[in-house]
């Protein structure tokens, strides 16, 4: 047994006995015979940073994941610090880079964690529909109502740590610049759009401002306290003659479900109360059946933002499909392969699923066998005769014509 | 031989580049073994942004200036001008991922980017250049070109590599970017949003008798501001 050895057993056994000042001085002792001792270097890293000393700890548990890749705990430790640092973007990345997925009752209990953090509106628990707790939905928060750069007006939580808020203020639109951009081109007078998952409204609203009074857009957003939200922006803007939110989300089959949500957030925190509300769910089929559907000529355009919900609302849209033929823009997760199950869903509808080209502002083919741009969020499908249409527009690259 | 190239041209358009185009023009490249490659790089990425062109030809210069750039690294050439376009042509592409590396790695051969620039320093770049992002292609310089460099090249980085600070907290970019007067008015607000959302004491803003009025007409959300710093220093 090596000397290094040695001593890294005393002060894992220290460790263990709470005397975290007498292992903390092994370790550095350790890694002083053997600088690139991953194991010292990550417990280390974690007395660190539990004793205060942030920096040195989170490059201490940095450096062990990227001495040792493949140890699911060293990774689980540095995606929890980022976390509690309230850097979750760079904890997601953290965990997803993890040679094999880590499955670990606490890897997933991150995992969902991260989801809701980055994502509140998205984490659906599709299980047996509940009772809704016996409590009434939680009360609207105090509002803002914050002026985006093209003059709309977005009402949003008088709260700095809700995303919306925050990210309007911050950009004075939305952070998907690109996708906007393009619809901004894209939108026409006499359109009829779909919003599904409009949450606060920006694409809601961009697209009814662009319609000049003539088409009209469906918002569809499940949770009361956004589609209230949205509801008053609709007023704010004078847009309720082309806007209809309706209060209810996509799904694969109809029915109710309990929806997790952010009831109120504290302070300088990300860990506001949670709690769920009972939200009705409806395909893309029966949408079209619905009393409240008002639309009465063709989409043009249908955004889904379902979440992992998005390649079964696609194959249960069938009717739809048959009936529409429109631009779809769907949010994906970057950095991945395109699942399987949405490009089965694209060979189904006979689509051709499309990125943007944000220095041209234009679409273009992609080759579905290579993993998306980290930074991807959206994806653009259609079929042929759309695609056409598009290319007349000069909103879409014919690639066939570069050959 | 008569100069065929358009470049002159066409980055007389850009705001930031008109009282640089002299100096490129007139500047001796005879002793810039790759000069003729990168004209004719920056050539073609500038056919790309031309709106007048098919939007099929157009993509086409693009990815034909994409290889030309990557054809200088593969030569040696690591002159700021051929990070600076190439960056920009992995953003125009969508290539973030691959933008956000290249970002990284002109940092650590720069090192000079990220640092507060002598006040008898002054930088000089001998090629034609576009910024990694089109938000400064309509900014003026102001004070330097060393400086305008520095906030073109921070911003970038701060602004592409997460959809918001939102997922960042971090102050370090922004720390620096907010000092420097070439910044965009959103380093402002990140700054101010980030000491708002981490309890930290709001970063000092111009007393409000000295507001101007048309300052107060160009922010219309001041009121927002203000109430979420009510809001905040209530719960504080």
């Amino acid at each position: 047994v090596s000397d290094s050895q040695r001593l890294l057993e005393q002060a894992n056994a220290q460790l263990q006995a709470g005397q975290s000042e007498a292992a903390e001085w092994l370790y550095r002792a350790v890694l002083a015979l053997d600088a690139d001792n991953a194991e010292a270097t990550h417990h280390l890293g974690q007395i660190e940073y539990d004793s205060g000393q942030t920096e040195p700890g989170l490059a201490h548990l940095q450096q062990a994941v990227a001495l040792a890749p493949a140890v699911g705990a060293y990774r689980l430790a540095l995606a929890t610090a980022l976390l509690e640092l309230q850097r979750p973007l760079e904890a997601q990345e953290v965990l997803a880079a993890a040679p094999t997925p880590l499955e670990t009752p606490a890897a997933l209990e991150l995992r969902q964690q991260l989801a809701q953090i980055l994502d509140p509106n998205q984490t659906l628990t599709l299980e047996t529909p509940a009772a809704l707790n016996g409590s009434a939905p939680p009360a609207a928060a105090e509002m803002v109502v914050i002026t985006l750069a093209d003059a709309l007006r977005v009402c949003a939580p008088a709260d700095i740590h809700a995303l919306a808020t925050y990210v309007l203020l911050e950009q004075g639109d939305w952070h998907e610049k690109d996708a906007l951009a393009l619809l901004r081109r894209f939108i026409q007078p006499g359109m009829i759009a779909v919003d599904g998952g409009a949450q606060h409204g920006v694409y809601t609203l961009t697209l009814a401002h662009r319609l000049q009074g003539a088409g009209t857009v469906i918002a569809l957003e499940p949770t009361a306290r956004a589609a209230n939200l949205l509801t008053q922006s609709v007023a704010e803007n004078d847009l309720a003659a082309v806007v209809t939110v309706l209060p209810l989300g996509l799904a694969a089959q109809s029915g109710a479900a309990e929806l997790s949500v952010y009831a109120d957030r504290k302070p300088n925190s990300l860990d506001g109360q949670r709690c769920t509300e009972l939200v009705k769910y409806l395909t893309l089929d029966e949408l079209i059946k619905d009393a409240h559907w008002p639309a009465t000529s063709r989409v043009d355009f249908l955004r889904l933002n379902v979440g992992e919900l998005l390649p079964s609302i696609l194959f249960t849209g069938r009717e739809f499909f048959a009936a529409h033929s429109p631009l779809l823009m769907l949010r994906v997760t970057g950095g991945s392969l395109i699942p399987t199950a949405l490009i089965d869903a694209m060979a189904m509808l006979k689509m051709t699923l499309y990125q943007i080209v944000p220095g041209l502002n234009a679409l273009l083919a992609i080759n579905v066998a290579q993993p998306l741009d980290q930074h991807q969020r959206n994806l653009f499908a259609c079929r042929a005769e759309c695609a056409k249409q598009l290319h007349e527009r000069g909103l879409l690259i014919n690639t066939a014509e570069m050959k | 031989m008569m100069n065929q190239m358009q470049w002159p041209m066409r980055l007389a358009d850009y705001a930031y580049a008109q009282s640089l185009l002299i100096g490129w023009q007139i500047a001796d490249h005879s002793k810039d073994t790759n000069w003729v490659y990168f004209e004719a790089a920056l050539e073609r990425y500038l056919q790309s942004q031309d709106h007048k062109q098919p939007l099929t030809a157009r993509y086409h210069a693009l990815l034909d200036s994409r290889d030309q750039f990557k054809n200088l690294f593969a030569l040696g050439d690591g002159h700021i001008s051929t990070y600076m376009i190439f960056i920009r042509i992995l953003f125009d592409l969508g290539h973030t991922e691959a933008a956000i590396v290249q970002i990284e790695t002109l940092l650590q051969k720069m090192t000079w980017l990220l640092e507060p620039l002598h006040e008898d320093l002054r930088i000089q770049i001998n090629r034609p250049f576009l910024p990694l992002t089109h938000d400064f292609d309509q900014r003026p310089i102001q004070v330097d070109l060393g400086t305008w460099v520095q906030a073109a090249v921070i911003e970038a980085l701060e602004i592409k590599r997460a959809p918001s600070s939102y997922f960042q907290n971090d102050l370090f970019l922004l720390k620096k970017v907010v000092m420097n007067p070439n910044h965009g008015a959103e380093m402002k607000r990140r700054e101010r949003l980030l000491h708002l959302r981490l309890g930290l004491p709001t970063p000092a803003m111009a007393p409000a008798a000295i507001i101007s009025r048309r300052k107060q007409l160009l922010d219309p959300n001041r009121a927002v501001w203000e109430c979420l710093e009510q809001h905040a220093q209530l719960l504080g």
